[in-house]
């Protein structure tokens, strides 16, 4: 009786939710205040997919539920992208009979990292992607380590692990786990090296402290590593990139099936990768999924396209307080090639206050902007001399850079001066403060 | 003369961006006239550097700080050495944890620690994340930063920041944060402690100036990008807290 008042109550809170615009997480904070097992009480389907990581779940759950409904499934998942509890209660009630039988072949979860153990303490995942970890909002997250920890918590015996075998980090949530599914690079053209950035978190094994060596980097920590210590390596992956040219914008997945890709980002390629792996893990076909995935524009808007002035822009949207989300999109600006200007825009990184907390802007690798393609970049919101005064410890020259601290007047100077490419990073707290101000192209 | 900050572990213990910290001290030193050079010590490396006039230690995980402690307890004699003549400490984030006398892990295991200064850390298993303001005895600026840590500090009388108008301190809300005693210092602050703090740079800089046995110079010049930053966050934490 308790389940079915919860379902009710879960079911018309969400239609109400929708009809006035909020969020999707109190119908389910509700349903379990009246049902606190309901969870455990629900039928649900014969896959149960978890995604959780640093970077990439919503795009990568995004994937997933595309390419599997390409595939004839029929997946539901927490497209509001509320990923925590209460989250994933609406998600599972709202799409379940009175019955509590969630009406899908597969359940597919975006689940918060952190909160994770409590999301999947009434039922366990079939599988659990985990797509890497790395340094993140540490202000509510402490460090990865942490957070790694919080994730051990909603790892059970039964539930298959599909892990990023170049992610020297996460890759531990594998070890002693029988079932786990490796999925990972090969070195591509597009492969470095060794591990950039300010920061060198490859540096010493998760597991021993020895130090690492790496025969290849994609990116930070992420790639080919081995601890010269306690012998640990990279598992060799099931799923595999085994060809990557971003420049031309193309992969190879297991050596068969090409994708073009939308957004030529190693993100993506990563991102990319992770979702065939789930979706060949819940009974999808590879090729298929390959088709389904290329040329595949993600919804959740994370690149926007506009005009300003003369400028032709694209805004990459970063997180604050995630250092590689800049990287990557530092990265990408300047392996476009062409001339350019970069707007950084950092002016709300807390919702709810101004904070002192910039130590992430240390983290970012502003370097990578230190290209002839780069012509000129400009800082703007309201942390704009933090900013400014990690400007000075790059290699950039001071008359390549320059401060305007109001947002709007950054953008009526573009808009008057200039015709060259122009870049936009930023947070979704921040973006529309620019956009608002330019001519958006439809998505 | 060229001006030696150590900085310990660079790579093992380099959360919240501390590099920062030992980059900003060597402009500042570098402004005021004299050389300076910031030399890596690695987690590998049998010896500290002879002669160095300061020593900077970061925040890193949990695990790694017990893994540092366990590879500078060996240095922690020349450590010491060093500190007595007058060559500055600056420890940040889980640096602080391996200062004190004992250091009790997440697991509730009690280590050793390097004995440089009377307090004892305990690791919790809860995180303490929030904005601190608060006034330092060195200096009538406030110190603005941010707590990120899951230590509490016990037994603590000569502190580096006081009454904190927000944030937690070493073992309460609003209570003292950090250590100082002489040429050492030491603070949960995360990341970039002296960008964000040019009084506290100048305050620590003319130490290590001292030290190389050069004259303060009437003015260490700071960052106009580092104060205008400052004079926003003092702004607005005083804004928050009604203070």
């Amino acid at each position: 009786m308790r389940m079915l008042l919860a379902i009710l109550i879960c079911k018309i809170l969400r239609f109400v939710g929708r009809l006035v615009g909020k969020g999707s997480s109190l119908p389910g904070a509700y349903a379990l205040k009246v049902c606190p097992d309901v969870l455990s009480r629900a039928k649900l389907p014969q896959y149960i997919v978890a995604v959780s990581g640093s970077n990439g779940k919503t795009s990568t759950v995004e994937m997933i539920a595309y390419s599997l409904r390409s595939q004839g499934f029929r997946v539901v998942y927490n497209e509001e992208g509320s990923n925590q509890i209460e989250g994933v209660t609406t998600l599972v009630l709202g799409n379940a009979d009175l019955s509590g039988r969630v009406k899908a072949d597969v359940l597919l979860i975006e689940s918060d990292e952190r909160y994770a153990a409590k999301s999947f303490k009434y039922f366990h995942p079939t599988h659990f992607v985990v797509t890497n970890l790395y340094r993140d909002q540490l202000t509510r997250n402490g460090h990865p380590e942490w957070v790694l920890d919080a994730l051990r918590g909603a790892v059970y015996p039964e539930t298959e692990l599909i892990l990023n075998a170049d992610d020297p980090l996460s890759s531990t949530l594998g070890i002693g786990h029988e079932k786990t599914a490796w999925f990972g690079m090969d070195r591509c053209a597009c492969s470095l090296p060794a591990p950039d950035g300010v920061y060198h978190d490859g540096t010493y094994c998760p597991v021993c402290h020895g130090r690492m060596v790496y025969s290849c980097a994609h990116y930070n920590h992420i790639g080919h590593w081995q601890c010269t210590s306690c012998g640990r390596t990279r598992p060799e992956p099931a799923h595999r990139i085994t060809a990557a040219d971003l420049g031309a914008g193309t992969l190879t997945l297991d050596g068969a099936y090409p994708v073009q890709l939308a957004l030529r980002s190693i993100y993506n390629a990563g991102n990319i990768l992770a979702a065939y792996s789930a979706v060949i893990a819940c009974g999808g076909d590879a090729e298929k999924c390959a088709a389904s995935l290329s040329d595949y524009t993600l919804k959740n808007g994370r690149v926007q396209r506009f005009r300003l002035g003369a400028h032709e822009g694209t805004l990459l949207t970063s997180k604050h307080e995630n250092s590689i989300a800049y990287d990557t999109n530092l990265r990408y600006i300047a392996e476009q090639g062409g001339d350019c200007s970069v707007l950084v825009i950092v002016d709300a990184v807390s919702r709810k206050y101004f904070t002192s907390e910039t130590s992430w802007l240390w983290d970012i690798d502003f370097d990578r902007l230190n290209v002839p393609g780069v012509e000129h970049v400009y800082l703007s919101g309201r942390y704009c001399s933090d900013l400014a005064a990690r400007f000075e410890c790059t290699l950039l020259p001071p008359e390549k850079w320059e401060v305007i601290p109001e947002i709007p007047a950054a953008a009526e100077h573009l808009k008057a001066n200039g015709s060259e490419k122009l870049y936009v990073v930023t947070c979704f707290s921040d973006r529309d403060k620019l956009l608002n101000l330019t001519e958006k192209e439809a998505q | 003369m060229v001006i030696r900050i150590a900085h310990l572990f660079p790579d093992l213990m380099s959360l919240y961006g501390g590099w920062a910290n030992a980059e900003y001290l060597k402009r500042a030193i570098e402004a005021a006239g004299t050389a300076c050079e910031i030399i890596p010590v690695q987690p590998e490396d049998e010896t500290l550097p002879a002669g160095a006039d300061a020593f900077y230690l970061g925040a890193g995980t949990e695990r790694a700080a017990l893994y540092a402690l366990e590879r500078l307890r060996p240095q922690r004699e020349a450590l010491k050495a060093a500190l007595d003549g007058g060559a500055v400490g600056l420890f940040c984030g889980t640096g602080m944890d391996l200062l004190g006398t004992t250091l009790q892990d997440m697991d509730g295991k009690q280590h050793e620690g390097l004995s440089l200064a009377p307090f004892a850390t305990e690791q919790k298993n809860k995180r303490i994340t929030e904005d601190v303001l608060g006034a330092c005895p060195l200096f009538p600026e406030p110190i603005v930063g941010f707590i990120n840590k899951c230590s509490l500090h016990r037994g603590i009388t000569t502190p580096l920041v006081k009454d904190l108008a927000l944030g937690f301190g070493n073992e309460t809300e609003g209570g003292d944060e950090g250590y100082h005693a002489g040429t050492i210092f030491a603070s949960c602050l995360t990341g970039p402690i002296l960008v964000k703090n040019p009084a506290l740079l100048k305050h620590i800089a003319a130490l290590i100036l001292r030290h190389a046995g050069l004259e303060r110079p009437a003015e260490i010049p700071v960052s106009d990008r580092a104060e205008q930053g400052y004079a926003v966050t003092v702004q607005a934490l005083r804004e928050r807290c009604g203070k």
